[in-house]
């Protein structure tokens, strides 16, 4: 690969930042990690992301309006929801607004990083990662 | 894409439109022929697995309760994995009481009996017989599954045959699996894993015990069973054998709950009450 996948990641809660953005290093990605959905917005504004890692539910900003506004800004950004609080609806309105993927947490860092890896794929580039991704 | 599933009273109007939209599609299409291929794999008379999808338990027709389990068992089984597999379209199979909670599936009842009307060489047939039909189906469904195969809550879409050409319809259900809602994410496609993994670890206890439970995620698989107390020990050991032993599990919990007043064959356990959790 060229040019690294620049990536954000947003979630409320720490861990979830901490552990991901060294599993995400790993492949190839320049990640920035975000816990204030409005702070992440603001970084959206400014720099065009390859791809949006959200949570859902977040206190300040529900995830489905960060994707609303980061599919409005910016379409070619693959974005993909994270969640404890996975449910059928759920998943099929982030799909229907544009979600590239949808993960129930909890999941394996190499569970995201094959989802990484599939949009990387759509975004026509290429990550190097073995791990047996779902097929798809 | 999604898979798509047709539930209907009328086998010869889901299999034209079933055909018409894997044709269009290119998928593969999933339908009571698979009986055949079930009933072989499992080594069960092929008019059994038929009859067991058909009818209710009953002695006289020399159906048992726990037969009649198993081999509802298979079919899910041996549905499921092929779900997995492939896009298709399936019919005929009841498939949509396997994938409840499935986002990438499309479940579709169809009402009215318009194919009776548009092919010529099928009787019509009365609405006697028709509501005939349609409470043996519940009947079946309640006993199975504890769910009435037409509460119309239970699918995606309820279309009228009557009100609707089955070419247009075919046209609207393709254009509805195009919509971005019902395609495969990573959360429905593993949703559909862990089914698979607790019908194959259902599948294995159901050859030779009843009142069996399966909750699978991500590799732990949580079984729910009850019996008499004085059998508690000996059913939790082979719970643990047979289904230490399928591929997939991971970690296994044995949930035990006193049975006071056992229903041969049930499948309904109690939510609350005396209980013991046995962990491997």
């Amino acid at each position: 690969m060229s040019t690294p996948l620049e990536v954000l990641l947003l979630d409320d809660e720490v861990i979830v930042g901490k552990r991901l953005k060294p599993a995400l290093g790993k492949i190839g990605c320049n990640v920035e990690v975000f816990q204030d959905p409005e702070l992440a917005m603001r970084r959206i504004a400014e720099k065009d992301f390859d791809i949006v890692v959200t949570d859902i539910y977040m206190d300040a900003m529900d995830g489905m309006q960060v994707l609303e506004r980061v599919h409005e800004r910016s379409p070619r950004t693959k974005i993909i929801m994270i969640t404890g609080y996975a449910m059928i609806f759920l998943a099929r309105e982030a799909m229907e607004k544009g979600a590239f993927d949808f993960i129930a947490k909890p999941f394996k860092p190499d569970d995201l990083r094959a989802v990484i890896a599939k949009a990387a794929k759509a975004l026509g580039t290429s990550i190097s990662f073995d791990s047996n991704p779902v097929n798809g | 894409m999604p898979i798509l599933i047709l539930s209907s009273e009328n086998k010869e109007l889901e299999r034209e439109l079933a055909e018409i939209i894997a044709q269009k599609l290119g998928y593969t299409t999933l339908d009571e022929q698979f009986f055949n291929i079930i009933a072989d794999t499992h080594l069960i008379d092929r008019k059994k697995i038929r009859q067991a999808m058909n009818t209710t338990p009953s002695i006289v027709k020399r159906m048992p309760v726990k037969f009649w389990y198993y081999c509802l068992s298979c079919v899910e089984l041996e549905v499921l994995e092929h779900l997995v597999e492939d896009d298709c379209v399936c019919w005929g199979l009841w498939a949509h009481f396997y994938v409840m909670d499935i986002s990438h599936v499309l479940k579709v009842r169809l009402i009215g009996d318009a194919a009776s009307t548009q092919l010529p060489i099928v009787p019509v047939r009365t609405k006697k017989q028709i509501a005939q039909a349609e409470r043996n189906r519940e009947k079946w469904s309640l006993a199975a599954f504890n769910r009435k195969e037409a509460d119309p809550g239970f699918y995606d879409m309820v279309i009228d045959l009557d009100q609707n050409p089955v070419s247009q319809v075919a046209d609207t259900l393709i254009k509805a699996m195009g919509d971005p809602k019902y395609r495969a994410m990573t959360y429905s496609k593993n949703n559909l894993m862990d089914f698979v993994l607790a019908a194959r670890v259902k599948n294995a206890l159901l050859k030779s015990l009843t009142d069996i439970q399966v909750h699978a995620q991500d590799g732990t698989v949580v079984v729910t069973t009850r019996s008499m107390k004085r059998g508690k020990l000996k059913k939790i050991e082979t719970i643990k054998e047979i289904a230490g032993q399928v591929n997939g599990v991971g970690y296994l919990e044995v949930h035990w709950y006193k049975d006071i007043i056992t229903l041969p064959g049930s499948q309904g356990l109690p939510l609350n009450g005396p209980y013991a959790k046995e962990m491997r």
